[in-house]
């Protein structure tokens, strides 16, 4: 039987149901799929064969004859590239292209030419041409405005849409499809938009257009389908809902020191993916966690709940060592700097943590070994015997990534293949296998020893696991939700949790005290041992009362769904302690740079310190961040892009909107909102932002923020097209009437501006606090059990001064900007500064440190045997103190001045220390000789005069030559 | 909105060995002219080479036919108009999709729409990675296929998917 699968309200559908009733093929008509990601319609014939192109599809119900089966094919293809898609973007979506607009006007001309004097497009009986040619044209006939605009000239057209609305075949297609609907234009094109996927094109001649918004991606996930048409009950409660007063509103709780579940509310435990600390984060990483956890937390306490939100560093493991070897420092050392580095990258961000740990908190072991112990006496752990290599003379068990040597791989001849993976060859490597094994330290030929090893009894623990997904897990995003179940469906193995390291949480246990637990079985222990570290009630939290029940969320990317999902649930389980465990866990996907991918190691991409070096504020990553974030598929991150949406989205829409509400208000109110009088088309748009305020709060419910921020400015679109057919500056200049109407207009304005305040909040902390003194208002709570909008800035409200919102991004610096972004990391030199300085100051700690040590033992007299070595310590390390700085100290990047404006170049720079250090020798030598103070002090200003001077050639603030005072 | 160029028609009649005679664009559909006679629209110009140059490509029935119709539409508005890699990965993900069960786009027999598609998507599948070639494996596998035909290719180079046939032994790391 043939089957006709489509849409309400939707031209295309028009088409198939019109074809069918001229056919009479009396196809079955099913007009509610399931399946939300397929185009519509589509066309199931007999044998199975699909037509998912509705033109195939007509053409299909009802065949033109052979001599006019060419003209039928030209016009259905005038319909389908420059008709109908350029009708569902220009109404459907928001493209204001007038390239766009000037094909619709040309081929509704080349219509109105065919079809002059004539009652059909060809021959004497409806073809599929009218038939195609109609639908697409219907709801733009159907509009008044539209109408005027497009086919008021089109006489021709109108004629002949005129008779062909009158045919019992059409007649009756028209009440399937529409339900004698009045206003169907924009409506019937944006379903069109959003059920065709249609692409557009990107082309340079289109300014300002905004893809995203047209691309078939966001129009799977957009749940936005406003259609105009309000009825009386949804107006009626808006009414009403706008007449309550504003005293009576809940206010928001004040958030006391510790924030703590409470019974009969509801508490929110949300946490970020503790990031690594061996870089610096990319944008990446923020959006995947940090980021959206944020948001999300600041949406949750909008909404009153309890919440808490936490993250940390997690700072064990064999990453963290090799990066201590690559740089020259201790673990401790290389945790401190980076986990200082990710502090200030997240408060540059704004991101709300209630509290921002680090695994290598003294809680931290503590909370791992109660757990391990825990699990071990619950008979959920074993050990085995494991084979590793160790190195003799490091004295240690090396890690995969510490052994190179000959790939094993047969064919390849790759001699530094790493203990993990060859590079010659791409292929896996068990590092007991390579040939010619040494240790990536020492270069020494490791031995192959065993030692005995704790694993977790995963498969034990696989039935608990089991019964507990069931009831989690549909609550998780659906990336999550897949990566866990196939975790589940390969049969859980035992997982080894110990290792031979040294940079870890010891293990407890007689017998195994120099080892230390895996990184992968601590860390997500740093959840708990984060809380404590926030407050000493933490078992509130991850033990609550049963009435005061705790909902957790996590924030991750998808490569950590196994911990989350699998292994830290787990535990928790294995532990039998009634701990909370995760409800949601919100997994993103990846999200790419440019057209490659972002990558830490290789330092790709924009990196936290990137991005606020730009000079583009905080809230504009964020909001662009959020914008593109990877929610159901990977995502790309574009220079380009991000200044078109600042530019297009916040300054000419959220930003337009706003500032011009509130200039009016405070040009002719003298900043008073003014009297308002509502009338029907106020409670329209009452009802039509309630119906988005409706969809932000379950998108953000769902944490399914980049829908969130689309109602935001769906919003304030709505806010602009109010406003602009209004027009309040025309009627300001009328009579008492139109002035009231004005004023109303400019009123209702500044309220949903104040709306947008509290909606900005969680996207756009710093925006919206700017806009709250602007309106001088408080944030609103948000009641997810009763949304809607209220009158919320009375008549006879004092505002601030308004000020723009958002800078233009001059779409020349989009070049500029992926210019310097371009390459690697280590490659831009300048970005890497912050990084590097932190160098310079961990080493001239360490430099300072030596050199005590060598005076002391200098001056305890002792044997030069014993001081030499450490001498020589003191001058490698001097050695790597100049070169870290001769790469700090690069040519300052061009659009950035100096601080002191004193323009520094290399060569000086170099004089002025080699300066330095000459009057340091002659400082030292005067004070060695025992001289007088009186002959050493002039000489002493002259070195700090010096260093003055270097210190502002360099433009840092750091003393550079603070390590040359110590004695050589 | 004319994102397909001409010289994919070009590449056609050359393909079909018959004459391409002159096309030129309006703003909304191009048009060929040869001796005289006019053919509108994109899919006309190619069913109108097809007539020319007698080849055995003629579809061969009605339904083969509008199955034909219905690629040729689909190239012609998703996947002409797929300017950024977002829209481009969206169209190879749906193409690997429906490649799944199929050798060609229509029927069981290789089309003019295989062509077109061919010479469409050439550029794309030469810059694509590794590893989206193995992402996008029905693609890959369709497009290998068809490119063998040198009378096809003319002078196209060949597009590389031997590591495709090694991913079922190491898969590419995703």
């Amino acid at each position: 039987m043939t089957t006709i699968i489509g849409n309400d309200n939707n031209p295309a559908t028009l088409k198939l149901v019109i074809a069918n009733n001229f056919a009479r093929t009396k196809c079955k008509l099913d007009l509610t799929p399931n399946d939300g990601k397929r185009q519509l319609p589509y066309l199931v014939a007999n044998s199975d064969r699909e037509y998912f192109i509705p033109n195939a599809a007509i053409w299909y119900l009802l065949e033109p004859s052979d001599e006019i089966s060419e003209k039928v094919t030209e016009l259905l293809e005038l319909e389908a590239i420059a008709l109908s898609p350029s009708l569902a973007f220009i109404f459907g979506g928001n493209s204001k292209s007038d390239k766009i607009k000037g094909i619709i006007k040309s081929s509704l001309d080349t219509i109105n030419l065919e079809i002059k004097d004539k009652l059909f497009l060809i021959g004497d009986s409806v073809s599929i041409a009218d038939i195609a040619i109609f639908s697409t044209l219907y709801p733009l006939y159907k509009s008044e405005k539209l109408f005027k605009e497009y086919l008021a000239n089109m006489a021709n057209i109108v004629q002949w849409i005129k008779s062909l609305e009158e045919k019992p075949e059409i007649k009756d297609a028209l009440k399937v499809i529409f339900h004698d609907k009045v206003n169907i234009g924009h409506a019937s094109y944006h379903t069109l938009l959003q059920s065709s996927k249609y692409v557009l094109p990107q082309d340079d001649s289109i300014p300002n257009q905004i893809q995203e918004k047209e691309s078939p991606t966001h129009e799977k996930e957009s749940p936005i389908h406003i259609s105009e048409v309000v009825g009386k009950e949804e107006l009626e409660a808006v009414e009403k809902a706008w007449k309550k007063d504003i005293k009576n509103l809940p206010k928001l709780k004040k958030i006391n020191n510790i924030v703590l579940p409470k019974a009969g509310e509801k508490n929110i435990f949300i946490t970020s993916a503790l990031p690594y600390v061996n870089n610096v984060p990319h944008l990446g990483n923020i959006i995947g966690c940090v980021l959206s956890a944020d948001v999300f937390a600041r949406f949750s306490r909008l909404c009153n709940n309890n919440t808490l939100f936490i993250c940390g560093t997690d700072e064990y493991g064999t990453a963290t060592e090799t990066k201590a070897l690559e740089e020259g420092l201790s673990c401790q050392a290389i945790c401190d700097k980076y986990f200082k580095i990710h502090k200030e990258i997240y408060e540059w961000f704004n991101i709300s943590f209630d509290h921002f740990g680090r695994t290598s908190n003294p809680e931290q072991t503590e909370l791992s070994q109660d757990l391990f112990l825990q699990l071990n006496n619950n008979g959920f752990m074993f050990t085995q015997s494991v084979e590793q290599l160790h190195c003799e003379s490091c004295d240690r068990y090396l890690a995969d990534r510490f052994v190179e040597g000959g790939c094993p791989n047969i064919g390849c001849n790759y001699e530094d293949a790493r203990g993990d993976q060859c590079d010659g060859c791409g292929k896996l490597v068990n590092a007991i296998e390579l040939k010619n094994p040494r240790c990536k330290v020492c270069g020494k030929t490791p031995v192959l020893k065993t030692s005995s090893q704790f694993f977790i009894d995963l498969p034990k623990l696989e039935p608990l696991l089991r019964h507990w997904m069931k009831i989690s897990s549909p609550g998780w995003s659906h990336n999550a939700d897949v990566i866990a179940k196939s975790w589940l469906k390969e049969g859980l193995k035992p997982r080894c949790i110990t290792r031979d390291l040294k940079w870890g949480v010891p293990v407890p246990l007689d017998g195994f005290r120099n080892k230390v637990f895996y990184v992968w079985f601590d860390a997500p222990i740093g959840y708990i041992s984060i809380s404590k570290a926030y407050t000493k009630d933490f078992e509130q939290w991850w033990r609550p009362a049963p009435d005061a029940k705790v909902t957790l969320y996590q924030f991750m990317a998808k490569d950590n769904v196994p911990f989350h999902g699998v292994l830290f649930p787990s535990m928790l389980l294995g532990a039998n302690r009634g701990y909370v465990t995760v409800s949601h866990i919100m997994a993103t996907e990846y999200l790419n740079y440019e057209d490659g991918k972002f990558s830490k190691s290789r330092g790709v991409g924009v990196f936290g310190n990137d991005a606020r070096d730009t000079g583009i504020p905080s809230d504009v990553w964020r909001f662009y961040l959020l914008y593109v974030r990877p929610e159901s598929q990977d995502s790309s991150f574009s220079w380009s892009d991000l200044v078109t949406k600042n530019n297009s989205e916040l300054l000419n829409n959220l930003g337009n909107f706003i500032n011009r509400a509130l200039v009016f208000a405070k040009n002719n109110f003298n900043k008073t909102i003014p009297k308002m009088e509502l009338d029907q088309e106020d409670y329209n748009l009452l009802a039509l932002c309630t119906r988005e305020l409706k969809g932000y709060v379950a998108s953000l419910e769902k944490a399914k923020l980049r829908d969130g921020i689309r109602h935001i400015l769906a919003i304030s679109k709505l806010g602009n097209q109010y406003m602009q057919s209004n027009q309040p500056w025309v009627k300001l200049k009328g009579d008492d009437k139109e002035k009231l109407r004005a004023g109303t207009v400019i009123g209702m304005s500044c309220n949903i501006a104040c709306l947008l305040t509290t909606l900005l909040e969680p996207y756009m902390p710093d925006t919206s606090a700017n806009l709250k003194a602007q309106l001088k208002c408080d944030n609103v709570v948000l009641d997810p059990e009763n949304v809607e909008i209220i009158n919320l800035l009375p008549a006879g409200h004092q505002i601030g001064e308004p000020s723009p919102l958002f800078a233009k991004i001059e779409p020349s610096r989009v070049d500029e900007l992926k210019r310097r972004f371009a390459g690697t990391q280590v490659e831009r030199n300048g970005i890497a500064k912050t990084a590097v300085s932190a160098d310079v100051a961990t080493l001239e700690a360490q430099v300072a440190k030596q050199a005590d040590k060598v005076r002391a033992l200098k001056s305890s007299a002792a044997d030069k045997t014993i001081w030499q070595p450490e001498v020589k310590i003191l001058l490698d390390l001097k050695a790597k103190l100049e070169a870290v700085k001769k790469a700090a100290t690069p040519a300052p990047p061009a659009d950035k001045p100096l601080v002191n404006g004193v323009a520094g170049n290399g060569e000086e720079i170099k004089a002025l220390e080699a300066a330095v250090t000459e009057q340091g020798l002659v400082v030292r030598k005067l004070k060695e000789g025992g001289a007088d103070k009186s002959v050493w002090q002039p000489e002493v200003q002259k070195l700090l005069s010096l260093k003055n001077q270097l210190a502002s050639a360099t433009g840092s603030p750091v003393q550079p030559a603070k390590g040359k005072k110590s004695k050589k | 909105m004319l994102k397909i160029s001409p010289q994919n028609f070009t590449d056609l009649a050359k393909y079909l060995k018959t004459p391409l005679g002159k096309i030129s664009t309006s703003n909304t559909l191009f048009t060929r002219t040869l001796n005289n006679s006019t053919s509108k629209g994109a899919m006309n110009i190619i069913f109108a080479l097809l007539k020319d140059s007698n080849s055995n490509l003629r579809p061969t029935n009605k339904l083969i036919e509008i199955e034909i119709r219905q690629w040729l539409e689909y190239i012609l508005i998703y996947v002409g108009n797929a300017s950024n890699s977002q829209h481009t990965q969206n169209i190879l993900a749906d193409l690997n999709d429906f490649l799944k069960v199929k050798t060609y786009l229509v029927g069981n027999a290789f089309t003019i729409a295989d062509a077109l598609l061919y010479y469409v998507l050439f550029n794309v599948m030469t810059n694509l990675s590794n590893i989206d070639k193995e992402k996008y494996i029905n693609v890959s596998r369709w497009f290998d296929n068809i490119q063998q035909d040198s009378t096809l290719r003319q002078n196209y180079n060949i597009v590389d998917f031997s590591t495709n046939y090694l991913a079922s032994i190491v898969p590419a790391k995703h």
